[in-house]
């Protein structure tokens, strides 16, 4: 199996003050390309952290990420800024929607970014919008969506661009359990149809056994990996 | 990203917040509207003296006295004779009352041809001009005729009662003037015009109050100025209508200086409220550039973002306050006007001896002009409001445009 990330000797050191704290305390893993993956562990450990260094969003205080053949610790901000766009899709607990755009322009902002043309991305977006069943929601304001709905769009969002890993950060912590199957049923689509790679941090017990591996966090440290 | 995306995004991040964003054109918009509505004045009034002047012809000389000694024929003679003078025209005034009318007049003796070098152009509403013989017969200002009511106190034709000096004296009307409005050297509207000859009878012992020289060329203004100077000394003073003219161009020139310069006090507060709601707008905004960032837009797609609801706000700013401006320009005018006269002084009252040069100022203020919108006026408004919208956002589209994407998304 190919592989698309590689985490190396990976620490992160949040300092507050004069007080130093290491979130990510030497993270070694390795994740192939088509996995679907789950970080559990508990509140603190150091999930989300790993989890926006991966994504460009964060930068590691020591160590290598290697995603896709390139170490994204040494690109600049602009070079960040085309991966999080091209390569990546997030998705965040709390969607993270643009207040006033409507669902369908929500869903082309990040095409927009990648500077496709107008007509080719609001087509994309209407079809994406189709398949998480928001058809009839494409011009609501996320304001007018329920949670689970904002939540399918920023799925959507983070689909337009064809990315090759999906980032998500407890996707499902502020949705109900049953729009929860949906959205994991959404990225398994996109692995097994496009061959999408997926991070999921989870704090459901139940949804890591939808999942291809698990890996387990503690104290800024992986302790267990289950396949 | 696509600069037109990032406009449309831009815009609707504006139109969000409607009225904040409303008031923040305002702002901009007072201070391009009192550029223009002030700056259209000054260039208006400006314009109406200068022209009113040039229609008294700029190729003219006045030659007052500048002491007690009247001007005699002897003076006459010595400034036709000097080069490049085409003609000399004399002129006797005073101060006389008309029976009939409450305020005192100005009676102006001068020949038939000399008319043409006081009045500048020659407009009658009725009659002829008189022909230089020693008769009384006179030619009367519009506000003689027909007085402020609107009633008819002369017609041609009709005698007229002066009183000049201690002697009264009928005369006969033979010619009404036009509306000449107020002119900043004579008032022909409440002058009596009377053949010199006639004059000379009438005040055997006067000289002559006032001296017009007629140059050639206008080229050559200054240099017969120069020398009337030398020829006269200190018993004349001698002014050019260009001179004049020049005088009050640099005066205005200044007054709209001034009055930017007032007027920019106005454009930093804009500036310094711009700023203000630019600032909130970014510190309200910071989770959703986070969004943004995440979501791979860069750092200087944001930083134009940001400037570009700058540049929206000073372009607004400047179209509501050209509108505004314009509006205001043509408005004032007329509210000035619907104030009323001044408060027009006593004619008689600035002469203290009965002599009167009829160079005095004007009694009647409220004279006509028609505001004047001049390009240059414009551009710099137009301009300085833009660049004061830019520099005001220049710092809050910096800070946003170097969040840490995490920091920001984290924001509560
Ligand atoms: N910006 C930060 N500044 C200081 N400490 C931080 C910051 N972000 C995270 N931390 C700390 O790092 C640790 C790991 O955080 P995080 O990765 O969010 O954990 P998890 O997602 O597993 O709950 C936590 O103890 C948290 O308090
Ligand atoms: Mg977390």
């Amino acid at each position: 199996m190919e592989q698309l990330i590689v985490v190396e000797d990976l620490w992160k050191t949040y300092r507050v003050g004069d007080i130093e704290f290491p979130a990510l305390r030497g993270v070694e893993t390795r994740v192939n390309k088509g996995e679907f993956v789950a970080i559990v562990g508990p509140s603190g450990s150091g999930k989300s952290t790993l989890l926006h260094i991966v994504g460009g969003l964060d930068s590691p205080t020591r160590g290598r990420v290697i995603v896709n053949d390139v170490d994204i610790s040494k690109l600049n901000s602009d070079k960040l800024a085309e991966y999080r766009n091209r390569d990546i899709g997030f998705i965040f607990q709390f969607f993270n929607l643009i207040p006033y755009l409507s669902a369908v322009e929500n869903v082309e902002l990040s095409s927009a970014i990648a500077n496709v043309n107008r007509k080719t991305r609001r087509a994309k977006a209407i079809k994406l919008l189709e398949v998480f069943n928001l058809t009839d929601k494409t011009s609501k304001k996320p304001t007018e969506l329920s949670g689970g709905e904002q939540q399918r769009v920023a799925i959507a969002r983070a689909l337009i661009n064809d990315p090759i890993l999906i980032l998500a950060d407890e996707p499902t912590g502020n949705i109900d359990s049953e729009t929860g199957y949906g959205v994991i049923e959404a990225f398994r689509k996109s692995v097994e149809n496009f061959g999408t790679t997926v991070l999921m941090v989870t704090h459901d017990i139940e949804l890591p056994k939808f999942c291809d591996r698990t890996i387990m966090l503690k104290d800024g440290k992986v302790i267990e990996e289950v396949a | 990203m696509n600069i037109l995306d990032i406009l449309t995004l831009s815009w609707r991040q504006l139109k969000q917040r409607k009225s904040r964003s409303i008031l923040t054109i305002l702002a901009i918009a007072v201070g391009v509207t009192s550029i223009i509505a002030l700056s259209s004045q000054v260039e208006g009034v400006q314009h109406e003296i200068v022209q009113s002047l040039e229609t008294l012809g700029p190729e003219n000389i006045m030659v007052t006295v500048g002491g007690r000694t009247l001007f005699a024929d002897a003076d006459v003679v010595r400034l036709a004779s000097l080069e490049d003078v085409a003609a000399v025209t004399p002129v006797i005034n005073t101060n006389v009352e008309v029976f009939g009318l409450d305020e005192p007049v100005t009676l102006m003796g001068v020949s038939s041809l000399g008319i043409e070098n006081v009045l500048g152009e020659i407009k009658l509403s009725a009659g002829a001009l008189y022909t230089d013989v020693p008769a009384p017969q006179v030619v009367i200002g519009s506000k003689i005729a027909v007085d402020d009511l609107g009633e008819t106190q002369f017609v041609v034709g009709q005698p007229i009662v002066i009183q000049a000096s201690s002697t009264i004296n009928t005369m006969a009307v033979i010619g009404i003037l036009d509306d000449y409005g107020a002119s900043l050297i004579f008032q022909p509207d409440n002058t009596i015009l009377i053949p010199l000859t006639y004059m000379k009878t009438l005040m055997p012992r006067s000289g002559y109050t006032l001296i017009i020289v007629t140059a050639e060329n206008p080229e050559n203004i200054d240099q017969i100025t120069e020398q009337i100077g030398y020829v006269f000394g200190d018993r004349a003073s001698v002014t050019s209508i260009k001179q004049i003219s020049n005088t009050v161009v640099t005066i205005t020139s200044q007054i709209n200086i001034l009055l930017v310069g007032v007027v920019s006090i106005s454009f930093i507060a804009a500036g310094l409220g711009t700023f203000n709601i630019m600032m909130i707008s970014v510190l309200e905004r910071i989770r959703e550039i986070g969004i943004l960032k995440a979501i791979g837009m860069k750092d200087k797609s944001v930083l134009t973002l940001y400037m570009s609801q700058g540049f929206f706000i000073g372009i607004f700013g400047s179209i509501m306050g050209l509108g505004l401006g314009i509006a205001a320009a043509f408005a004032i005018p007329l509210l000035l006007g619907e104030m009323g006269d001044f408060g027009p002084p006593d004619p008689g009252s600035n002469m203290p001896s009965s002599q009167s040069s009829g160079m005095g100022p004007p009694g009647d203020m409220s004279f006509a002009y028609t505001p004047i919108i001049s390009l240059q006026y414009v551009v710099i408004a137009v301009v300085a409001s833009i660049i004061i919208a830019l520099l005001s956002s220049a710092y809050p589209s910096w800070k946003a445009a170097r969040m840490k994407p995490l920091d920001a998304l984290r924001y509560e």
